[in-house]
């Protein structure tokens, strides 16, 4: 059972109907703060939170009424694009408790956080991971936080490359200019009045030279203690990312009972130290025996 | 620089066709055959394959009686030694009389992560020289060792040298703390105990890339261009295609061994200070006595000259010669003039011994 709304598209009542009952108690909830003597900007910023809510859930549910009707033009993605706007809602608000209540929205001269889940994810990094999740939570957490660095340091990198680039242009056509400057030179001092004048590099010539400035002026780069720095650091952040991913993709290997990779090193281990001893002990019967070989058996074939 | 023959319109259709005839040429090579002088795989111990190429029957000069064996480093794989038929220090030697075996390390896999510098010097090293003694029936062999494996050669040499009669060393690192080695630079502040404990086997990709690094410009986009320029010539296109395979084709790196020899002998530079030990031995490059030819490429820029020369200072050889080749560390095994100088120097060298 649907009815239609203002704009003409179905609204279910049943939709309508839960979204003033809240409303109402939004209201009572209210005059009950005013009761208890709770600040008015307080109550005017959850008021708005509760509105904004209660806007966007009748979309919401409304959205998800009509891909489950079959409405022709309702399709799931509008579900999650509402859900974006639901958490969107929050946003205003929640900026302002979070000021209000721990100081931690973006400085006045700077542009608010982009949208309600930066906020969210913003605030929740700052608190220790808490409950039964807490261990997935933290692995989850040094995740991201192994991401972020490894892409701070690719971009750092990328600076530091372009530069080279950018450089290596530069030199390429100095290169060109004392080129061009040397042949005019050279014909001026032959003083052939049919000279046609300074000629241009091939493309093959002109590449060539590119690659030897680009050479040349990557070489000092790299040579370079930050390039040797910044590199060694990118690699090493690479490192922690995948240790990172393993440490998760190995929790989910040992919920099916699958074997890790650091089983087997302890298993490779352990064989390891079996087989140094058995060499020990081989190399202390053939002392007492009086013979001795560095070499084992053979397998020879011929290819 | 000379003047353009063709404007700039002209330049780029030539370009376009000599592409699209490249693209052609490399559809019709195909893939491209791998090696030339006849091999037995005589030993196996774990990954390891030990193989004896087979001496030439006819050949006009006198044998060299005591047998060679290579050892090749674990970085790419040893087939650099007998690419093909025009390019073969090997086959050079055996054309003069040089009895020759090689070590192939294999690819490892993630059953050899644990493998340490000490399994490589104390365990494979010295099975293959007493399997090489016993199979040559000669009490002694003489030992040539290419780049890292040169080094480990050194460390065994020093470690063991009873079975040694000659020793060879090609484009090896010894000090590698010299000012222009850019590889050593950048892995100064690597966490090698994350990289090794995070990838286990170092991959071969990973180092092709820093390879690569070195001469960006150069080996990924120029050596390209260049080979358009030899396009319509087939031999060149092959040539450039089995480099191109062994270049890239890299084991991966046994993730502790790897540790060890960059913690080491690359960081601290443990041969250059006599401080290095394997399993409790100290490694003395002195205790190498024995004759010692150190080969090494003037325009090597993966193992700069200086840190192969500083060997002459370590090593308690009476009898230490060197021998500059004008080259590259790949030009001297594939070069023309390798081919024509390299085996017949070494030859020659052994023979006087």
């Amino acid at each position: 059972m649907t009815q239609v709304d203002d704009a003409g598209s179905p609204n279910p009542d049943w939709i309508q109907q839960w979204i003033e009952q809240q409303r109402v108690l939004l209201r009572e909830r209210d005059a009950q703060q005013r009761a208890q003597g709770v600040s008015e900007a307080l109550r005017q910023q959850l008021l708005e939170l509760g509105a904004r809510w209660l806007d966007v859930g009748q979309a919401y549910l409304t959205g998800l009424q009509q891909v489950a009707d079959g409405v022709p033009g309702a399709q799931a993605a509008g579900a999650f694009k509402l859900g974006e706007e639901f958490m969107n809602s929050w946003r205003g608000p929640w900026n302002s408790l979070a000021d209000s209540w721990w100081g931690q929205s973006p400085p006045k001269d700077k542009p608010a956080a982009p949208d309600a889940a930066d906020v969210w994810s913003d605030v929740l990094r700052q608190i220790p991971p808490l409950g039964m999740a807490r261990e997935h939570n933290a692995t989850l957490r040094e995740l991201a936080q192994a991401h972020a660095e490894c892409q701070r340091l690719e971009q750092a990198l990328r600076v530091m490359l372009f530069g080279v680039q950018a450089e290596a242009l530069e030199l390429l056509e100095r290169r060109v200019r004392e080129h061009h400057a040397k042949q005019g030179q050279a014909e001026h001092e032959a003083a052939d009045p049919t000279s046609p004048g300074p000629t241009s590099l091939g493309f093959r010539e002109l590449y060539d030279l590119w690659v030897e400035c680009g050479e040349q002026v990557y070489a000092q780069v790299a040579h370079s203690e930050a390039y040797c720095r910044l590199q060694a650091q990118l690699g090493n952040a690479t490192m922690q990312l995948r240790a990172r991913q393993q440490k998760l993709i190995e929790h989910a290997l040992k919920q099916f009972d699958l074997p890790t990779r650091a089983e087997l090193n302890s298993v490779h281990r352990q064989l390891r130290e079996q087989a140094r001893t058995l060499r020990e002990l081989q190399a202390q019967l053939e002392k007492s025996r009086g013979t001795g070989s560095a070499r084992p058996r053979s397998k020879g074939k011929t290819v | 620089m000379s003047a353009p023959e063709a404007s700039g319109g002209e330049q780029l259709e030539q370009f376009l066709r000599r592409l699209r005839r490249g693209l052609s040429a490399l559809h019709e090579v195909g893939d491209v055959a791998i090696g030339s002088a006849a091999k037995d795989a005589v030993y196996r111990f774990e990954k390891l394959v030990l193989y004896r190429y087979r001496p030439l029957p006819e050949i006009q000069v006198p044998r060299v009686r005591t047998p060679l064996l290579i050892c090749y480093a674990l970085v790419n794989r040893p087939y650099m030694m007998d690419l093909q038929p025009d390019r073969s220090l090997i086959r050079g030697l055996l054309q003069r009389g040089v009895d020759v075996y090689l070590i192939d390390w294999g690819y490892p896999d993630g059953a050899d992560r644990f493998l340490e510098l000490e399994d490589y010097l104390l365990r494979f090293l010295p099975a293959c020289v007493q399997f090489v003694t016993e199979h040559s029936s000669s009490p002694q062999l003489n030992l040539l060792g290419v780049c890292q494996g040169g080094t480990m050669s050194l460390c065994y040499a020093a470690l063991r040298p009873g079975a040694i009669r000659n020793l060879i060393t090609m484009v090896t690192p010894v000090n590698f703390r010299t000012p222009e080695n850019l590889l050593t630079k950048w892995a100064d502040e690597v966490d090698l105990e994350a990289l090794v404990a995070t990838t286990g086997n170092v991959p071969g990709e990973m180092l092709n890339a820093l390879f690569l690094g070195l001469m960006p410009f150069r080996l990924t986009s120029q050596k390209y261009m260049d080979l358009l320029d030899h396009i319509e010539d087939s031999h060149a296109v092959e040539n450039f295609l089995r480099m191109e395979k062994w270049i890239f084709d890299s084991p991966d790196q046994p993730g502790e061994m790897f540790r060890q020899f960059m913690s080491w002998l690359v960081r601290e530079n443990r041969l250059m200070h006599g401080t290095l030990q394997i399993a409790g031995e100290p490694v003395d490059l002195q205790q190498i006595k024995v004759p010692l030819l150190n080969i090494y490429a003037t325009q090597d820029h993966l193992v700069p000259p200086a840190a192969s020369l500083a060997l002459e200072n370590l090593t308690g050889s009476s009898d230490y010669s060197t021998y500059a080749f004008p080259g590259g560390h790949i030009g001297i095994y594939v070069s023309g003039a390798a081919q024509r100088e390299v085996p017949e120097r070494i030859a020659q060298w052994l023979r006087n011994r």
